[in-house]
């Protein structure tokens, strides 16, 4: 029996509140993203898993992240991507794309998932 | 259909770019990685990442993140003009495809390598002028990306505009200073 997680990012303006919760640990934090770059609302399958060229994950690996799979539709559908994450971050600053939040809230996230590497997560993204 | 006309030529372009620096000699794109970017450019599933008859996406993702790894490196650590110009067809690539976790790699590494070897990214640019945009944009959003290395802005102008202008042909050099005064994401 597969866990299923779910990654709720309601959107108002050029930020939202990004909502976790899984057993003990609930997390409800602020996001940012490139406001050139807004992946449409929808529902996408996530995987926790590490971002293949970022070397600065929380114990010295690879960046830890959330991936948004396939053909991902941004800016009303005139183009996708296959490399949306959900990452650490601080500010827009650190988005080309991806969806970004606190370090500590990221680690929170990602922790409690398990496998990784798996299509066990379920990413709601909204707008107000 | 403009603008698909415009998207086929420029994989038609980078199809010719992939060939030519093939025929260069020294380091050239050995054929798994030409295979993996052309497959990349034309939406071709990869057979490396088919595992038990299904596609693995997150593999050909980190494929993908490994081809860069290896690509940067040698553009950084060796820095040949054959190195610098396949580091800088990946770039331009992920500008085309909107591979927005590897533009943000880009973002942040390709500053190090124009400067521990800038005429040779100049020669790669002055040769392939259409990697000029994507290239200089990378070295524009690496001022503040992250929330980082701001303050170099000024001093990395004041050095290498000169440079830039004298070493690109015409209007190359104002399309790059422009991306690095103000970046922004080339449309293709």
């Amino acid at each position: 029996m597969t866990t299923n997680y779910t990654i709720n990012i309601s959107r108002s303006g050029n930020t939202g509140i990004l909502s976790f919760s899984h057993g003990s640990i609930n997390v409800s934090t602020i996001c940012w993203w490139d406001v050139n770059v807004k992946i449409d609302v929808g529902t996408y399958t996530g995987f926790a898993t590490r971002m293949a060229n970022k070397n600065d994950g929380f114990t010295g690996a690879k960046r830890e992240g959330i991936w948004l799979g396939i053909n991902v539709p941004f800016n009303n559908g005139t183009n996708t991507s296959n490399e949306f994450f959900i990452h650490k971050g601080t500010s827009p600053s650190w988005s080309d794309g991806c969806i970004v939040i606190f370090e500590s809230s990221l680690i929170k996230v990602w922790s409690s998932i398990s496998p990784k590497d798996t299509a066990n997560v379920t990413i709601n993204i909204t707008d107000d | 259909m403009r603008m698909i006309m415009h998207g086929i030529m420029y994989r038609v372009m980078i199809i010719f770019a992939l060939v030519f620096i093939t025929s260069c000699g020294l380091t050239e794109v050995k054929d798994n990685d030409s295979t993996e970017i052309i497959n990349m450019l034309i939406n071709i599933p990869s057979e490396k990442y088919v595992i038990n008859g299904t596609y693995n996406a997150l593999l050909a993702y980190k494929g993908w993140g490994e081809l860069y790894n290896k690509h940067m490196a040698a553009a950084r650590d060796q820095g040949s003009l054959n190195d610098v110009k396949i580091y800088l067809l990946l770039g331009f690539v992920a500008q085309l495809k909107a591979q927005v976790a590897t533009s943000e790699a880009f973002s942040s590494d390709f500053y190090d390598i124009f400067v521990r070897h800038p005429d040779v990214v100049l020669e790669a640019f002055k040769q392939n002028p259409y990697l000029v945009l994507s290239g200089c944009y990378y070295i524009g959003n690496y001022f503040g990306f992250e929330s980082k290395n701001a303050e170099k802005k000024a001093v990395f102008i004041e050095t290498y505009e000169e440079k830039i202008q004298n070493h690109l042909r015409v209007g190359g050099g104002d399309r790059c200073m422009a991306q690095i005064l103000m970046p922004k994401r080339p449309q293709y």
